[in-house]
This record gives structure tokens, C-alpha cells and sequence, in this order.
């Protein structure tokens, strides 16, 4: 089996938001939407720290769809529309997505964003990879994993992109794959570990 | 739902519904109808044509050092797609949230798009379409005659550091970036005792360099936002075992990240680094061998009057050590013998000689290091005692280690050279240049990356020998004054908002000159001062197939069409030539931007350039690596030093009248403790840098947007005495003047201190201009520095209240 998924480095990350610019742009996300967004732990915003000056600390974490494999969005989709797919992706298909958002009740990562009106793009026109399908009102969204470039075998536009090299892509079910040899010798974790989604996306200092 | 869901290379019903409202929003500009708004640029209506894309690659803006190569999608005539282009070696591959949202930026609503003439006040902003001809013939027009009535020292040129003019400067004839002061400070202190040829404090070996140190002391330097294309390298070091501590006064993205940050007062660099020194000369951890072998340590000084001894009396201060030798104490031999012959120079020497008395530049140094202690230096920068000592000795004595500052901080105050030569002397003293060691380095690492290491030098267009720039004007400090004769400004990208403190000054200096003409991509407030407005491409747009090409970050780069121009827009290499046409240079002028390129690789006398040429450029996606280039490229191989001495120069002899041949403290001009203007104005003001924007440039990005509005951070407790929240709308004021934006309370930001974002463009501020309050102070020191005086914009004291 394939389980793609993505491992990040808390330590590396600096809050830059390049991967959210660069979803942003390889998926056509319209203005007011993220797929992909930085939240300072702790912080109403990057401005801020934790702790009292001089005793502070800083921790950005960069977060989109987790990619469960065991996905809370999917179970409340009356229509089949959220599926997880054969290389271990959570994906929509936008025909059968009716509007519910059941989907967005149920994650508990906020990953996804619901289109309450035809979305507005500055510039006024479809951006992004080709192959990336033109969603519409009505429809939930998310991180794809980007789809379109991992099918041709290319890294998710924000593991291309970041500047700290901060994540690593590739399939946890090969136990020789970057990822997975970094996720097991940082030991890394995943987000409300709790909930038993048991996320692809993992984190780790 | 069928016809809902499609690809972007095909028909969608969005897109159906949008192409077949194009238009609509024209604003209707002769010959520009169709092109003068993004709105209505979605695809024809054509049913289920296949969407024409093809990629082009170019270099993006490089003000933030970082020169990114882009491969960039077009489709249908329009940019959608920005990654890293392929390089050579893949640690290049970069781009950051600027270059990707290029996407909007390059269509955005503040772009320029005809040429514009004054119709209001100066500074108002109003203006009317004209046409190229007439924009043209009007500035062409008043060169001539400025030139004529006044003489060409009479125009002043402020290059953007980003245009694409090629050679502007020389048909102006007129100065360029006269007493610009800024990104100058450090390095007014810092390069002469190397003799570093940018003198703008460059750092002796590059970033990448970083992992092979163990000790990293990084001083007010936010390189993780400001220069964001290396943050790989500082996160390598880190694994690589290299402790990385920055002093800062903020908790920024660069401290956070750090191994360790350590809170300092803003404005006290020099007193950080005299504190390191004496601390290192009092437990004898400075290199001996190396500071007799390679610095002017030993060179004797007359006491009397702070000059260096050489072997024939010389008032030639600059005149070459070779040919008429400084004089050191032999302690084998016991007698004064020139530097280049003596076999045991004495480090430490108390002499008469001929009946004066002579010490040697190190022992004034431990004398002139007495006053400075560590415990006065403790109480001026705020940095307890034992952490100071600590700090110094790991620095000292845990090498390889880096010294590390940037060009914000302590630059942008007004005692900024005395901290860049006290660095210097600090990096000096554990012996940090010139011996090949892997890791050991000091200075700017942001401005090393992009021009000193890895840069070519292609060669110069040919111009009449008539045409050359003026040389800046001797005696003024500050283009403003009202001994400055400059008559004719012109101005690139922003420069009046990025040179000048005080902006009110500004104002008046600029209702007074006779003319402006401003140059740039974006109506930046510079814009608004101008009588003409010329609407410059972005670097994605060209009129011909290839552009302009750089030799920077190890490679030459090319810029590769990308879009035709927008709007009205004109190149700048069109701009300069339709100029040249009208001041009578035509044919004296490159015909295409590729006749220029191929001379320019063809003619170059750089070894790393020589071969390269635009064919091979083209065929290999623009970018290819210069000629035996370094893994890792540092200075001063060989202890070699372009000096006076042709050794670290550590003792400034033209620095003698102003008390500062050796570094002595001296406090900020403003911004300093027990200032009795802090009655009044408490808080401490300063400019950062941000990983959003290139100083004014993306300011009006939407896309960037998103995540940044005008914001003054301040101190939780700072913020609650004065019964403000986070959100709230402030007004930040001094005697010089206000404005006002929303603050965000934080414990990042040090108690009595306030920080913002450099560059805010006037029209997002709620009202008032950023630089309407800050400091632009002369230090009379500048006359006698390298780069002039410094613009010490952060040394500035405000007071916040609610607006």
C-alpha cells in the first residue's frame, strides 16, 4: 500500500507562510480561503510569544489537512464525496460534495473551507496548476496533498517551496523512505493524537 | 452538475460566466483599454479550446539578497505559476512567499500604467495621463537644461537597487545615491581594517560556512525573515552542533529560533563588543601569534598626537606600508625596526624613541579597555555579567565561531560605526580572518550572499567618455541640506521614503526642487512627489525575448520574457534608450537588451565569466554556474588585506580627531539612557525588516496582505499604562511628527520599546507617515567616513497613546 503523507520540523519552521502562499497559488485558492496556514501555539498572532518578557518562547506550527488515516470528515459524508483514496490521500470529489458541511464539523484540525459564494480570485483568474479542478459555490475544500503534482511524482508545491526545508514528503508504508526513517528517529507526533484520526502528518523538533 | 467541474485548460462555467463580462471594468486609457484593470482577464469563452501554456524563467526582485531564479507558467497570455527554477546545484532551488505571490503582485491595482504628468501640488497625488512622447521630451527637455544652467552635479540620481537601468546614471551625468545613509553603519566601522571592497561590512566568509562552527554570536540581525532563502543554512549549523546565540532587544523570528537569545538594550552595540573585548583582554584569551602576524597590533603610536610611526615622516596617512613601512618594536633585536622586517614584533610596547614616546596599538587598546568593564558594559546593553562572560567565552575559546550583525539593529543608529569597528576589533582578537579555517568569520552575512561571494563582473556597455556620473558633493552630510545644489532628482522605486528620516524635511526640500522624475513598477508614496511619472515593467515583463542578465549567487543569471509589458508600461532598458535618443546618444547606445548581454558575457575580463554566453544561458534555463567557484567562498585567503599596512588595519589614524582610532563608546543620539527627551517621548522606535516585503516593495500586494497590516508592537505593560489593547488605533508621536495605525500588545517586543515594519506605504496608515517621526540626526563623524553619515532612523524616541 501507499500512505503519502508529510513530516515537518517544528525546530525548522520559521512562520514564513511560503507554504501557504505556495498552496495558494498551485491550487487556485481563492482570496479569503487557506489550505495551508501557520498558527503561532499559544498566540493570537505572529506577534506575540508565550511567556513574559525576557522568559519566552515561539512555536509555529504550519497546519492543513492531516491526511488521517482514519478520517473523521469522511465518516460524516452522507455522499461519498470525501474519500480517501488508493495512495492514502483524503480527497473530494466536488460533483458529489452537496454543501452539508458535516465534513467541516467533524475535523477537528479546521483543515477545510466551505465556498459560501463563487470564490473571488485577485487577479481575477484561474492561477495554478492546470490539472487543478475550478471549484464552485457550494463546495468544501482542502489540501489535496496536491494531488496533481504528487501524481506525477513531484513534492506538494509547499515541500518545494519552503525555505528552511522544513518538510519532508513520501510514503510512510515504505519503512525506507525519508519520511518514514525521520519519523521514526525523531519520534515524531501528530496533532490531538486523541482523536484517533491518526494523522500522515507528523511533527517533530 | 456537469460542466461544473473542470480543468483549468478547459471550459468551466465560472469561467464562461466571467469571460463573457471582460471588459467591463476598463477604465477605457487610449490604447490600453483592454489591458488597464485585472478585472474580466479570465479565459475566452472559447468553448473547450485547450489553454495555451508554455514556461519561461527569470530572476525575481533582489534588494532582499536573495536572487531566486523563477520558472514561471504562463497560460493564455497570463502569469500563473511561480517554483524554483533548476540550478546546477539544487541548494539554489529557492523561492519564498514573495516571489510565489507574484502571481498577484505583477497584475496589482497599484501598478503604474501610463505615463503620468503632476496636475496638483507636489506630494498631492494628482496626476494626468500623458503619453511616452511627451513624458519623454519633458525630463529629457529639463536634463538639458539642468545641465546646462546648472551643470550635471546639479542631478541627483537614486538608483533603485532593483531597476534595470543599465546605464541611466552615466547619460544623467549627474550623482548617483549621494550621502544615501543607510545599510552604511556597520560598515563604516567594520570594513576599513580589511580593506572589504563593498564597505558595507560584508562578511568574511559565506552563510554556508555557519555549520562548520561551533560558536554563532548573532547580533540584532533577523536574517530568518530579512534574508529567508538562507534560513536552511542557520538550521544546518544548528544540527551540525553550532550554538547559535543572537542578542536582539525583540524576541523575533531569529531569536526564537536560535539555540539561545539574549535580551539587549537597542542602541548599545558598541558597548556589547567593548565588554567582549575587555573581558577577552583581561583573561588573555586573544590569539597573540595571530594579532603580531596579521593585524597593526604591534604598529607604534606617537602619544602625543595618535600618529603611527613610520620609517620616513609621512602626513600621506593612506600612503602604501610597501613603500614606506610602519615601525614596531623588535623585542629580540630591542630596537624599533620597520613592521615587514621584524622577526618578534612586540604585542605590547611603552618606548622612547628619538625623544618621544611611542606605544604600540595594543597596549593603548588595554588601556583605552580599562574604562570599559565588564560590569559598566553589563549596565549599558542590560546583559547580566555572567551571561556577557559566557557569552565571550565560548566566542573566544569554543571556535570555530562566527560574528554575525545585518543591516538593521544597530545599524540605524547614530554611534553605528563605533559598534562596527568595535565588531571588527572583537573578531580580530581571536584571530577570525584570513586563516582558511573552516567556520571562523565575522561581518554581514545577508550582504555577502548576494555580491561578494559568488559575483561576476560582467563588463560595462561602452559610453562616451562625456558620459560619466558626478562625483557626490564634498562638504554636505545630507542631500537636503541647503548647501546641496541638486536642482533635478531622479528617483526609482520608493527612495525618498527609504533614505530619508524626518520626512517632513523631506517635504520641504522636495516642494523646492525644480524638478522630479520618478521611475517605477508600483505607485509607491515616492510617486506622489513627482512631476513626471514614468511606468517601468516588472521583471517578468519584456519586449524582446531575453533581458538583462546578473552574475550573483555563483551563477549568471538571465531574465527570460515572461509577460509582454503591461499596461503602458516600458522596460527600463527602453526607458534609458528613448532617453539617450533625445539627449543625442542614440547610436551610442545598445540597439536590444541582447546586444547588451552578449557584449557584456563577451567582453568580461572575469575569469568565472569568461565563456559563459547567452546561448548557453538560453539553453539551460537561464542559469549557469560561474567558473570555479568555491564550496564554501571566504575572504582574505592567506592573510592577504588590500590595507594601507597589508594587515588588519585595526588602528583608524583618520579617526584620531574624532577620538575614534581605537573604538570608544559613545552613546545614541536619541535613544539613549536618561535622555531628558524620554520625559516626554519614553519609548524607543524601531524600523524591522519583515519576510513580507523588500522594504516599500509588496506593500501593496493583496496577497500579502492577508497576513500583514501597519501594526506597532508594543510591550504588554507599556501598552496597559497607557489603556490600550490589541487592535487598538494609536497615534505614535514626537516633536518631528505623528501617525497612527492599530498596535498589537506583546511580550515579544522589550519593555519601553516599540517596533515596526519598515517601508509602510502612506495610503495604509491610518494617517501620518512612519518616517514623519524619526530621527535623521548628522554625526560629524560622517564627513570623515567611507559611506558618509549614517541615517539613524531606529535611534528614535516617540510616545504612544490611543488615537
Amino acid at each position: 500500500m501507499t500512505r503519502m503523507g508529510i513530516a515537518i520540523s517544528l525546530d525548522r519552521c520559521t512562520g514564513c507562510n511560503t507554504c501557504a502562499m505556495a498552496c495558494k497559488m498551485q491550487n487556485n485558492v481563492p482570496m479569503g480561503m487557506a489550505w495551508n496556514r501557520v498558527v503561532v501555539e499559544g498566540c493570537q498572532s505572529e506577534f506575540e510569544a508565550q511567556g513574559v518578557y525576557p522568559d519566552l518562547t515561539r512555536t509555529y506550527i504550519p497546519v492543513a489537512c492531516q491526511h488521517c488515516e482514519n478520517p473523521a470528515c469522511q465518516k460524516v459524508c452522507p455522499t461519498g464525496a470525501t474519500y480517501k483514496d488508493d495512495k492514502g490521500r483524503v480527497e473530494i470529489d466536488y460533483e458529489k460534495c452537496i454543501g452539508c458541511r458535516m465534513c467541516m464539523a467533524a475535523c477537528p484540525y479546521n483543515a477545510r473551507s466551505f465556498n459560501w459564494e463563487e470564490p473571488k480570485h485577485d487577479p481575477d483568474f484561474n492561477y495554478g496548476d492546470k490539472d487543478v479542478p475550478v471549484r464552485h459555490k457550494g463546495v468544501a475544500e482542502k489540501c489535496t496533498l496536491c494531488k496533481e503534482r504528487t501524481d506525477r511524482d513531484e513534492d506538494p508545491m509547499c515541500v518545494r517551496s519552503c525555505p528552511s526545508e522544513a518538510r519532508i514528503f513520501g510514503d510512510l508504508d515504505d519503512p525506507n523512505s525519508e519520511i518514514s526513517k525521520k519519523v521514526k528517529e525523531k519520534n515524531a507526533y501528530m496533532l490531538l493524537e486523541d482523536r484517533g484520526t491518526k494523522p500522515q502528518v507528523k511533527y517533530y523538533n | 452538475m456537469t460542466g461544473q467541474q473542470g480543468s483549468q485548460s478547459g471550459l468551466t462555467r465560472r469561467s464562461f460566466l466571467k469571460g463573457t463580462a471582460a471588459a467591463a471594468g476598463a477604465i477605457g486609457l487610449a490604447g490600453a483599454a483592454s489591458m488597464t484593470t485585472t478585472d474580466g482577464w479570465l479565459a475566452p469563452a472559447t468553448a473547450h479550446a485547450a489553454a495555451e501554456e508554455h514556461k519561461a524563467c527569470t530572476f525575481h526582485y533582489r534588494h532582499c539578497q536573495c536572487n531566486c531564479h523563477l520558472k514561471c507558467t504562463v497560460r493564455d497570455g497570463r502569469l500563473v505559476h511561480i517554483e524554483p527554477n533548476e540550478w546546477p546545484n539544487k541548494r539554489n532551488e529557492t523561492v519564498c512567499l514573495k516571489g510565489i505571490s507574484e502571481i498577484q503582485h505583477t497584475y496589482s491595482k497599484d501598478r503604474i500604467q501610463t505615463p503620468l504628468k503632476r496636475v496638483g501640488e507636489r506630494g498631492e497625488g494628482k496626476f494626468a495621463a500623458i503619453s511616452w512622447d511627451e513624458a519623454l521630451d519633458t525630463v529629457a527637455n529639463k536634463i538639458k537644461e539642468t545641465q546646462e544652467k546648472h551643470g550635471s552635479e546639479a542631478i541627483c540620481f537614486q538608483k533603485a537597487v532593483d531597476t534595470l537601468s543599465a546605464n541611466l546614471n552615466k547619460l544623467l551625468k549627474g550623482q548617483e545615491n549621494p550621502h544615501r545613509g543607510i545599510d552604511i553603519g556597520l560598515g563604516n566601522g567594520f570594513s576599513p581594517a580589511l580593506a572589504e571592497s563593498g564597505q558595507q561590512g560584508a562578511a568574511s566568509n559565506e552563510i554556508t560556512d555557519w555549520k562548520n562552527a561551533k560558536t554563532i554570536i548573532n547580533v540584532g540581525c533577523n536574517s530568518l525573515e530579512t534574508c529567508m532563502v538562507t534560513a536552511k543554512y542557520f538550521f544546518d549549523a544548528k544540527d551540525a552542533g553550532a550554538e547559535i546565540i543572537t542578542l536582539d532587544p525583540n524576541f523575533c523570528t531569529t531569536a526564537a529560533k536560535s539555540s539561545r537569545w539574549i535580551p539587549m538594550i537597542a542602541g548599545t552595540d558598541p558597548a556589547l563588543y567593548l565588554g567582549m573585548t575587555s573581558i577577552i583582554l583581561d583573561n588573555n584569551w586573544h590569539n597573540e601569534p595571530y594579532l603580531k602576524a596579521n593585524t597593526s597590533m604591534p604598529f607604534l603610536v606617537k602619544r602625543s598626537d595618535g600618529s603611527l610611526l613610520r620609517q620616513s615622516p609621512t602626513d600621506d596617512i593612506k600612503q602604501a606600508g610597501s613603500e614606506n613601512p610602519f615601525m614596531v618594536y623588535d623585542e629580540s633585536l630591542q630596537a624599533v625596526v620597520p613592521y615587514n622586517e621584524a622577526t618578534s614584533p612586540a604585542l605590547e610596547a611603552d618606548i622612547n624613541h628619538n625623544g618621544e614616546d611611542y606605544s604600540s596599538v595594543f597596549t593603548l587598546l588595554k588601556e583605552s579597555q580599562k574604562q570599559y568593564t565588564p560590569e559598566w558594559a553589563a549596565e549599558t546593553t542590560g546583559i547580566d555579567k555572567d551571561t556577557l562572560v559566557e557569552i565571550t567565552d565560548k566566542y573566544a575559546n569554543h571556535g570555530p565561531s562566527i560574528l554575525s550583525f545585518g543591516f538593521g539593529g544597530g545599524e540605524k543608529f547614530y554611534n553605528a560605526d563605533v559598534a562596527g569597528h568595535a565588531a571588527v576589533l572583537l573578531a580580530t582578537l581571536v584571530g577570525s580572518f584570513g586563516t582558511d579555517e573552516p567556520g571562523w568569520g565575522a561581518g554581514a552575512y545577508v550582504n555577502a550572499y548576494q555580491k561578494i561571494f559568488g559575483a561576476g563582473k560582467l563588463a560595462d556597455w561602452p559610453m562616451p567618455e562625456e558620459c560619466k556620473a558626478s562625483k557626490a558633493q564634498k562638504g554636505i552630510d545630507d542631500i537636503r541640506e541647503d548647501g546641496s545644489n541638486i536642482k533635478f532628482v531622479y528617483a526609482q522605486n520608493g527612495a525618498f521614503q527609504q533614505v530619508f528620516g524626518n520626512q517632513e524635511r523631506t517635504d520641504d526640500w522636495a516642494r523646492n526642487l525644480d524638478f522630479i522624475v520618478v521611475q517605477d513598477i508600483w505607485h509607491t508614496p515616492t510617486v506622489n512627489y513627482a512631476d513626471i511619472v514614468l511606468p517601468a515593467c516588472s521583471h517578468f515583463e519584456l519586449d524582446e525575448p531575453t533581458g538583462f542578465v546578473r552574475a550573483l549567487r555563483g551563477h549568471v543569471l538571465l531574465q527570460e520574457k515572461v509577460l509582454d509589458p503591461l499596461f503602458e508600461s516600458k522596460t527600463d532598458f527602453w526607458i534609458e534608450k528613448e532617453l539617450a535618443k533625445r539627449l543625442g546618444y542614440e547610436d551610442a547606445m545598445p540597439q536590444s537588451q541582447e546586444e547588451l548581454a552578449r557584449y557584456q558575457l563577451d567582453n568580461s575580463k572575469d575569469k568565472a565569466v569568461q565563456g559563459i554566453t547567452l546561448d548557453d544561458l538560453i539553453a539551460n534555463n537561464g542559469v549557469v554556474a560561474l567558473k570555479d567557484q568555491p564550496e564554501i567562498a571566504r575572504s582574505y585567503s592567506g592573510q592577504k588585506y588590500k590595507t594601507t599596512s597589508g594587515k588588519i588595519d585595526l588602528y583608524y589614524e583618520n579617526m584620531v580627531k574624532h577620538g575614534q582610532a581605537l573604538p570608544q563608546w559613545e552613546a545614541p543620539n536619541e535613544a539613549y539612557a536618561g535622555n531628558p527627551l524620554a520625559d516626554k517621548y519614553p519609548i524607543n522606535l524601531t524600523q524591522r525588516r519583515s519576510k513580507y516585503f523588500i522594504h516599500q516593495n509588496f506593500m501593496d500586494g493583496t496577497w500579502v496582505r492577508q497576513y500583514y497590516e501597519p501594526t506597532v508592537e508594543i510591550n504588554v505593560n507599556d501598552g496597559e499604562v497607557r489603556g490600550l489593547a490589541t487592535g487598538d488605533m494609536v497615534k505614535v508621536k514626537n516633536d518631528r511628527g505623528e501617525f497612527s495605525c492599530k498596535c498589537v500588545l506583546t511580550q515579544a517586543v522589550r519593555p519601553g520599546n516599540a517596533v515596526i515594519v519598515e517601508g509602510i506605504w502612506d495610503k495604509y496608515m491610518n494617517s501620518g507617515r512612519m518616517q514623519d517621526v524619526t530621527n535623521d540626526a548628522v554625526n560629524p563623524r560622517g564627513k570623515d567616513l567611507a559611506k558618509g553619515r549614517v541615517t539613524p532612523f531606529n535611534d528614535t524616541l516617540v510616545e504612544i497613546e490611543k488615537a
